[in-house]
């Protein structure tokens, strides 16, 4: 006879139905999946035939037909083991009870019945959620990831039998709804403002930054501590939201790289991909187009260290995603849009060799390699990148010095501060932070009185900046006045956003 | 416009596959180079016997009215005055020299050539921001004191000296490479800026010679004949300075240089020179006095009350942000808009990272 159960697939970073059609006939025997199945669910047949048995249940020997309706878009993944399975029994009359259709099954089956965890669930319950479906059956080791979405049942099971037995008489108690805003470990980073010794220049330099959403990049020696000041920097931005952390963890989920424990991903994102990284593996690719790095450090941070190391190509390539903060991915079998809105941190060292410009080091490199090694960033890229900032490298006895610095904590309330007050600026245009402002924003918030202009003008001669830094001056000079809770952009506010660039461009 | 015997020079420095030595050969052989367009038997004689019939061929064919006009019209186009070791206008400085260039191809106001005080400054490109504030200093004290400035055209200290000096109009910029190039340079906004402002820049190699690496010590030789004195502000053992102060030696022009601490870079044909009897140059004065040169008046800079904290700080050698945070108890974000108006100022500048020194500047 003829059996329907609803499963879910995923596509780009939503999930839609798909009707698990199933027809268990006399005939020849014969096992036939359609419905443009790609490989890892044509072998779901094997998969599926194992675990029933291996279960204590019977597989039909009959003419089975399956349809993965809506039979024209192509379905990948292990997700349907579960409803296959499900589908093949109701058809077979194993008693299965109506209410199987009740329930959206997900999850891939292993040989001995037991279900095993899928990648992306969490982008599939949100979409079944906004279809209007109430159940889900999922494998156990995806519970997390499902127990922060409210109003909806989820049953987290471990074999095919459970599932069964669930459905059959509704044993099991669905997973317990965990309030997002109620978790603590929103802020459980490993570092912290107060372990970075000295630098106080770099600390309010990435104040600035993080309030208004900043590109920045840091100058400096080999082992200035360019890093764990860049490590710091997840630590002030403002928490997630719980809208913040779903769009990331889903990236995460449907990239695989979700930890099962973690079920929500409620701390910045930090990435640093290596610098031998390609640029698909940064931007997002691959036939089935997944993500990229970007769109895994959305809402967080994405580190380049030794940014001139990484190709040129890889480098260009993020001048849209710095823009659009978003990217679409588009491939021949799939085009798909990923938000990638992350700040861009990045460490170069003055020169190849690490010491030009560093007091009582001698630079051994000549000055058509320095200008190489700087020219691999170009000025479109620079444009994006509102502060260049030089970080020294740290005397022995500021390492041990006990002296307490500002923690982590004390800087994110006037970062989050700042952050409001942009956002209430920002209300009516499409944006959210300073960094984000084109001209027109420029011109309408950032007015500068004469003696601001006068000042920047002297600064533009005095100290060859170049024309394309004024945009960058200015705003970062708008953030540096809402930190000082201040309305319009004072002269003080302009010679200190003129303080944080370096001789890049 | 130019005269019979400059026509010849210039006739003569136009073939650039020619060596120096054989167009000076060329030159030699007759009593008035003029002579050359009359009778030009002896120069064909000189070049089948020293070179090859190929030579001697293209030289016999290019001695036409024809290839002469288009020559100069070709020089007319591109801007170009000539200026022959025959002319008036050639610096009396340069004459002197065992090697003076037969023609020097400028663009520009060329009665620079001969001004009364000419003083070169030159330098290494890598050289600390200390030093090019301090250049930029000198140059713009030096023009004032209506003195010439000599000086290439490389990033550095040559750059910061055309910078102190160019809106004066009194900067002679001499070029390695024939005029087609000099757009090319990657410092080429300042060798429009120093014509824009009525300089001079100028280079022994016709318009179409391009750039080669060994060009350089051999333009050197012009920075040191032109000038009555040369500032070297850097330089490391191989630096091209080097041969603009040798040069300058074998010409008997003073010498000045910059002293260098024990672990600065980039000093150590300054040190060399100084323990050789080159003049320890520390402030414009030192300059001025042996020179001749006119003194300037500083005057006394006003500071507002924070900025002269943060300012004595510097001046005493509380140099790194954070240091000066210590001893002023003022708060980072105080601290940056006051240091960045003291750099404007030109009171201070970075010696590298977020270290602060003061600069020539009283």
């Amino acid at each position: 006879m003829l059996a329907k159960v609803k499963s879910y697939a995923l596509f780009g970073l939503s999930g839609f139905p798909v009707d698990v059609e199933v027809d268990v006939s006399s005939g020849l025997v014969k096992f036939e999946i359609v419905g443009l199945p790609d490989a890892s669910v044509k072998e779901s047949k094997e998969r599926v035939n194992s675990a029933i048995k291996n279960s204590g249940r019977k597989f039909p020997n009959s003419k089975i037909t399956i349809n993965l309706a809506p039979a024209d878009v192509k379905k990948q993944g292990a997700y349907l083991d579960l409803a296959i399975a499900i589908g093949i029994l109701k058809a077979s009359l194993a008693g299965i009870p109506d209410t199987a259709k009740d329930y959206v099954l997900i999850g891939e089956l292993s040989l001995d019945g037991s279900l095993r965890p899928v990648s992306g669930i969490l982008p599939i319950i949100i979409s079944a959620k906004k279809d209007g479906y109430k159940k889900f059956i999922i494998p156990y080791e995806n519970k997390n990831e499902a127990s922060f979405i409210e109003g909806i049942e989820v049953y987290a099971l471990k074999s095919l039998n459970e599932a069964i037995s669930q459905i059959t008489e509704n044993k099991f108690l669905p997973v317990e709804y965990i309030d997002y805003n109620a978790t603590s470990d929103k802020n459980s980073y490993s570092s912290d403002l107060k372990y970075v010794r000295g630098q106080a220049f770099a600390r309010r330099a990435l104040e600035v930054a993080v309030a208004g959403g900043h590109n920045i990049t840091f100058v400096g020696p080999p082992g200035a501590g360019k890093t764990m000041l860049a490590k710091c920097i997840p630590t002030i931005m403002p928490d997630l939201t719980f809208d913040e952390a779903l769009e990331t963890t889903k990236i995460h989920s449907v990239s695989g790289t979700l930890k099962r424990e973690d079920g929500i991903i409620s701390t910045r994102p930090f990435m640093t991909p290596h610098h031998t990284a390609s640029a698909v593996s940064i931007i997002g690719g691959g036939q089935n187009a997944m993500p990229g790095i970007i769109s895994l450090a959305h809402n967080g941070v994405m580190y380049l260290d030794e940014m001139p190391e990484y190709p040129r190509s890889v480098l260009e390539c993020l001048r849209q995603p710095l823009e659009d903060r978003v990217i679409t991915v588009t491939r021949t079998k799939a085009s798909v849009e990923y938000p990638a809105s992350f700040m861009l941190v990045g460490s170069l060292n003055p020169c190849p060799c690490g010491n030009y410009g560093v007091k009582g080091k001698v630079c051994k490199c000549s000055l058509a390699s320095i200008r190489k090694y700087r020219a691999k960033i170009s000025g479109p890229l620079l444009d994006r990148i509102d502060l260049q900032i030089n970080v020294d490298s740290v005397e022995y006895n500021d390492l041990v010095s006990t002296a307490e610095e500002e923690s982590s904590a004390t800087v994110k309330k006037r970062v989050e501060f700042a952050r409001k007050v942009q956002c209430e600026r920002f209300k009516k245009d499409k944006i959210k932070i300073n960094a984000e402002m084109g001209e027109k924003q420029i011109k309408e918030y950032c007015a500068l009185d004469s003696e601001c202009e006068s000042i920047l003008k002297s600064a533009f001669e005095r100290l060859d900046l170049s024309a394309r830094a004024r945009s960058r001056i200015i705003k970062v000079a708008r953030t540096i006045a809402d930190l000082d809770m201040s309305e319009n952009i004072k002269p003080s506010h302009i010679l200190e956003a003129v303080g944080y660039r370096s001789n890049l461009d | 416009m130019y005269n019979l015997k400059e026509k010849a020079i210039i006739f003569i420095d136009g073939f650039i596959n020619l060596e120096y030595k054989h167009k000076r050969a060329i030159i030699n052989i007759y009593e008035d180079i003029e002579d050359l367009f009359d009778n030009p038997k002896p120069a064909y004689n000189y070049l089948k016997e020293n070179l090859n019939d190929n030579a001697c061929n293209i030289f016999k064919l290019s001695l036409n009215n024809d290839y002469i006009n288009a020559l100069f019209t070709k020089y007319q186009e591109r801007g170009i005055t000539i200026v022959t070791e025959e002319s008036d206008s050639y610096p009396s400085r340069l004459l002197e020299l065992d090697f003076n260039p037969l023609c020097l191809y400028a663009k520009g106001d060329i009665s620079l050539l001969n001004s009364k005080n000419t003083f070169a400054i030159v330098g290494s490109r890598k050289t600390s921001k200390v030093v090019l504030s301090a250049v930029e200093d000198f140059s713009s004290k030096l023009v004032n004191a209506n003195v010439t400035i000599v000086t290439g055209i490389a990033q550095g200290a040559d750059l910061s000296a055309i910078k102190g000096g160019a809106s004066s109009g009194k900067v002679i910029s001499v070029m390695a490479s024939g005029s087609d190039y000099w757009d090319l340079d990657p410092n080429r906004d300042y060798v429009n800026k120093i014509i824009e402002k009525g300089g001079l820049v100028i280079s022994e190699y016709s318009p179409e010679v391009p750039p080669r690496a060994y060009f350089y010590p051999i333009r050197n030789r012009i920075i040191a004949g032109l000038c009555d004195g040369v500032l070297i502000a850097s330089g490391d053992s191989k630096s091209g300075a080097r041969h603009t102060a040798n040069y300058a030696l074998d010409y008997g022009k003073e010498i000045f240089a910059f002293p260098y601490g024990l672990k600065d870079s980039g000093g150590e044909l300054c040190n060399s020179l100084i323990k050789d009897g080159a003049r320890l140059t520390e402030t414009y004065e030192d300059i001025s006095e042996v020179m001749g040169y006119s003194a300037q008046q500083e005057s006394e800079i006003q500071l507002p009350k924070e900025e002269k904290l943060v300012y004595e700080c510097i001046v005493n050698g509380i140099n790194l942000v954070d240091d000066i945070i210590v001893k002023t108890n003022l708060k980072i974000f105080e601290i940056m808009p006051i240091i960045t108006m003291l750099e404007i100022k030109g009171l201070i500048v970075s010696s590298g990272g977020n270290e602060y020194v003061k600069t020539a500047k009283k």
